[in-house]
């Protein structure tokens, strides 16, 4: 465990662990939090997971973490850090098993008021509509030409095929589609995701219906389409078994290749060889399929989301735009400046956001809980562009499950007047938002650190938890 | 052949301790443990599925979380709780056998994966084994 004593302060929200803590250390590890909010990150193993990134071959400038940092395995949630490119590592324990696991917003053109009464139906055929928990396939089973096309062209074949409008792929991260080649993605990987096409899953992945309760910066939220009262719709999912499975077989070949390459990590999880390799470049055309998958997972959503919305209130399903669409556990090639110079890196995002300069960012609460929306700044670029990507866990699930029942968790959202869905009670304790870190005072770090700025808060008015 | 297995506390995720008489047992009480966590009492009404299992790895740390990972995939793909392993062949770096198991309408929790983190198989002088397997919830 760490002692507070260990990190230098640099300023009211930003530390840093000095490359002089630990002898394998090639670069110094830094985490953007308070000094309220570093008490508690100390008490687990989170900061020596950072300082293990340190020692990643090729590593450039630091690690880093956002200030909603917990343990992991491998690298810890909420952690960030870029190798140069060719030959510095792509690591796929550090972009995690839910490849591109992310976050989607949808604006409706309604107020609270006009789309109150219709709530309790509208939730409730969203809840049919979408598959949530687990073992449950969607509607969509995909041939393997249809999954190949998916996991190839992400959303563009969507479009093709009439789930997505072209307004969908421009406010999509990468336009929704990654470089990718499906012959690197296991016939395993690709059974295990022929109908998890269009469905939640489970844990914290979640639809809300939720309002605009504040606007921090009228001109930013106008640009955005958002308003105080607005109805918006969050999505939180992400390449459900398909990207487990890429990942499963990437850090198994990896770890047999780790020899090849005379690498050896301070943690097995963290499984790591040269980008420039013909294992990681393969890896990284499959996390880029994964990625593709995923994404159609959430366009998919959203076309059941539009339809849903079309069937309760009998309004055309085009007024449910797109905001925007973000991934949080992902590794991408980007330029970046290093001691003056732009270069390529491979930038590893576990649990954490992009946030190019007015990019719009997408920081998810938990139930009962507030989320917002925020755009990137150009002092992002000490951070590679990137900000927290939630407001983190606090405890783990045992400890929420022994604090609180599912049945409290339900009763206490109720009584705030929204209305919750779920196939899990259980679950709803785990998810309980006593089990995660108060997400205004995450996100509150990220905008006074100057990451980026706060646009509009949200409220939810309604949770299908996976 | 004995074995017990607990389902431990982590702060996100779900850690599973497995001690047995045997390095067979290992495997077994892994499997059941893991079992245990995707549907605590699942029942046993649902279609009898087998499956063929055959896995090669590093040693044995890494054969146990390939072995379950495996297993996870099938689980996945059947919709199926396979909570036993009749081995017929098991080295320090490969394992061959039956898996059995039956089907369910839906899962309890959803394991993305076994990790490897931290792990580390132990026999004792008495020679019991012990391990800590992380699980990614």
């Amino acid at each position: 465990m760490f002692n507070k004593s260990d990190l230098i302060k640099i300023n009211d929200y930003l530390w840093e662990i000095p490359k002089s803590y630990r002898k394998n250390m090639l670069v110094p590890a830094r985490i953007y939090i308070s000094e309220k909010m570093l008490d508690e990150v100390v008490k687990d193993r989170s900061l020596n997971q950072l300082v293990n990134l340190t020692t990643l071959p090729g590593i450039v400038k630091y690690s880093l973490a956002m200030p909603d940092i917990h343990e992991g395995y491998g690298a810890p949630i909420g952690g960030v850090f870029a190798t140069k490119l060719p030959d510095g590592i792509i690591s796929p324990g550090s972009v995690g098993y839910d490849i591109n696991c992310g976050v989607r917003l949808l604006k409706s053109k309604h107020t609270e008021k006009e789309i109150r009464p219709y709530l309790g139906k509208l939730i409730e055929e969203i809840f049919h509509t979408i598959p949530s928990g687990l073992g449950k396939g969607g509607k969509f089973k995909l041939n393997i030409s249809e999954m190949n096309r998916v996991l190839g062209r992400g959303i563009k074949h969507l479009k093709e095929k009439g789930y997505a409008t072209e307004n969908d792929i421009k406010h999509c991260e990468s336009e929704g589609c990654l470089k990718a080649d499906p012959c690197f993605v296991s016939d395993l990987a690709k059974k295990r995701g022929r109908d998890q096409v269009g469905t939640l899953g489970s844990g914290n992945h979640f639809v809300e219906v939720q309002e605009v309760t504040e606007v921090y910066e009228e001109k930013s939220a106008e640009e955005l389409g958002l308003r105080k009262g607005q109805v918006v719709i969050l999505i939180h999912t992400g390449s459900r078994g398909l990207g487990h499975q890429v990942a499963t077989d990437y850090i198994r070949l990896f770890m047999q290749s780790m020899n090849k390459y005379n690498i050896s990590l301070p943690d097995r999880e963290l499984a790591a060889i040269p980008f420039s390799t013909p294992e990681g470049k393969k890896y990284f055309l499959a996390m880029g399929a994964a990625a593709n998958f995923a994404w159609s997972n959430r366009q998919v959503i959203t076309y059941l989301i539009r339809n849903a919305w079309k069937k309760v209130l009998g309004i055309r399903e085009e007024s449910i735009d797109l905001v925007y669409d973000v991934a949080h556990n992902i590794a991408k090639v980007e330029e970046h400046e290093v001691d003056g110079e732009m270069i390529k890196l491979i930038v590893h995002r576990k649990g954490a956001t992009r946030a190019f300069p007015n990019q719009p960012v997408l920081i998810p609460g938990t139930m009962g809980t507030a989320s917002y929306v925020l755009v990137g700044t150009e002092k992002s670029k000490e951070a590679f562009y990137t900000v927290c990507h939630g407001a983190g866990r606090a405890m783990s699930r045992h400890e929420a499950k022994r604090k609180t029942s599912g049945r409290e968790v339900l009763q206490q959202l109720t009584k705030k007047g929204i209305i919750v869905k779920s196939g899990s009670l259980s679950d709803l304790a785990e998810e309980a938002p006593l089990a995660y870190k108060n997400v205004d005072e995450v996100v509150e770090v990220v905008h006074q650190a100057g990451l980026a700025k706060k646009i509009v808060q949200l409220k939810p008015l309604a949770v299908i938890k996976g | 052949m004995a074995y017990q297995y607990k389902v431990l506390s982590h702060p996100a995720d779900v850690r599973l301790e497995i001690i047995a008489s045997c390095k067979e047992s290992l495997f077994q009480g892994a499997l059941e443990g893991m079992a245990y966590i995707i549907k605590p009492n699942a029942s046993q009404r649902g279609i009898l599925k087998k499956e063929q299992i055959e896995i090669h790895s590093l040693d044995i740390n890494t054969l146990l979380v390939d072995f379950l990972n495996e297993v996870l995939a099938k689980s996945d793909i059947y919709n199926c709780i396979f909570n036993k392993v009749k081995i017929k062949k098991l080295t320090d770096n490969s394992i061959k056998g039956i898996i059995e198991g039956r089907s369910v309408k839906e899962f309890s929790k959803e394991i993305k994966a076994a990790t490897y983190h931290q792990l580390n198989i132990t026999q004792d002088k008495k020679g019991i084994w012990k391990v800590i397997i992380l699980f990614d919830i």
